[in-house]
């Protein structure tokens, strides 16, 4: 479809199939002046978050990388019943959380101890050798890094466990910003973190358009168990800890975007975020 | 952090106390169990409500630090 960048009425014309809207009727969001995050620094109109689905949507819709995200979660503030629903399909992937978590105008933001959302992506919904993994956290990490990645539990006491770098076709969740691997140590927040496996040997890990880190990894399968979102971050000791961040939209994708496809999308998320009236 | 019994984790794990988002008991090395702040605090669903007077807000509140995770290898 010839997208021809006009407004009517908030709405942009193209965008093809109409994903943002099934997404905002999925979550009960009129296109009206209904306010959300109501007295918050957050606080956005019904048709404020329309526009910043529909900019998310038309960017993925435009260049047909729907075929390429197995599930994308933009969490644009308020509920559980929100933030449970995944933009490319609502009926698909659909998020339930456990633990303490807390959601607000910010994002989700779980309580460093217990909490973690079940995806329901498995192993069958994902592409040995051509997973990815993008995350966009607000907050700074703390200098013992960070690890996102899936929630392994391997039936020990109920200890909720990761072991992220056994899994995925071969460690493609890794630490993040720890100023012990100094390559992908950065001051800032780790937003728009995206890491993703070109191939049976090689991982790439770039923060926003900058690749940071070129890794060789060799592919070892991809972990039966469901994908779970949660973030750990590491004390001195070794011992870890779930962190508490600020998230704000998280993607898994089954195949390698191209240079000029990954970093439109940053833009696309960028966008996103600077609606949702949060910084960038 | 509030600690809970080995039966009363039995009856959180799997139950939601809010929409969407479950209980998610927790061991610690000592085997001593626990459930989070924001489950206590945030749970609207009747259900949860009930089985939460068990706890004792005072007595077993403990701070976050004292859960301490399993300590793994980190490469």
């Amino acid at each position: 479809m010839l997208n021809l960048g006009l407004g009517i009425k908030g709405k942009k014309l193209g965008g093809g199939g109409g994903m943002a809207a099934t997404f905002m009727d999925t979550l009960g969001i009129a296109n009206d002046a209904t306010t959300y995050n109501t007295g918050t620094p957050y606080e956005l109109t019904g048709s404020e978050l329309w526009s910043a689905i529909e900019g998310l949507s038309t960017y993925i819709e435009d260049n047909n990388l729907q075929d390429k995200i197995v599930a994308l979660h933009p969490y644009i503030g308020g509920t559980a019943t929100f933030h449970k629903y995944n933009l490319i399909d609502p009926t698909a992937f659909e998020l339930t959380f456990y633990g303490g978590y807390t959601h607000d105008g910010r994002g989700i933001v779980p309580n460093g101890t217990n909490a973690y959302a079940d995806t329901g992506i498995s192993a069958s919904d994902l592409v040995q050798d051509k997973t990815g993994f993008n995350v966009y956290i607000r907050n700074n990490v703390r200098t013992n890094g960070l690890v996102y990645g899936m929630r392994d539990d391997l039936g020990g006491l109920g200890y909720i466990e990761h072991y992220p770098w056994t899994l995925f076709s071969g460690r493609i969740f890794t630490r993040l910003n720890s100023t012990a691997y100094s390559d992908i140590n950065t001051a800032n927040s780790i937003k728009n973190q995206w890491i993703q496996r070109e191939d049976a040997s090689t991982v790439k890990i770039y923060k926003d358009k900058t690749l940071v880190s070129t890794r060789a990894r060799a592919s070892t399968g991809i972990a039966l168990r469901n994908l779970y979102y949660s973030a750990s971050s590491f004390a001195a000791t070794g011992a870890i800890y779930y962190g508490v961040y600020n998230q704000a939209l998280i993607m898994v994708t089954k195949d390698v975007f191209t240079t000029v496809e990954r970093e439109g999308m940053i833009d696309a998320i960028n966008a996103f975020q600077l609606a949702m009236l949060r910084n960038v | 952090m509030y600690k809970i019994s080995e039966q009363l984790a039995a009856i959180l794990t799997g139950m939601e106390f809010t929409e969407v988002n479950l209980f998610n008991p927790i061991q610690d090395k000592d085997g001593v169990w626990y459930i989070s702040e924001e489950e206590y605090d945030k749970a609207t669903i009747e259900e949860a409500k009930e089985q939460l007077k068990a706890i004792d807000k005072v007595k077993d509140k403990v701070a976050k630090e004292t859960y301490k995770a399993k300590e793994i290898k980190i490469e």
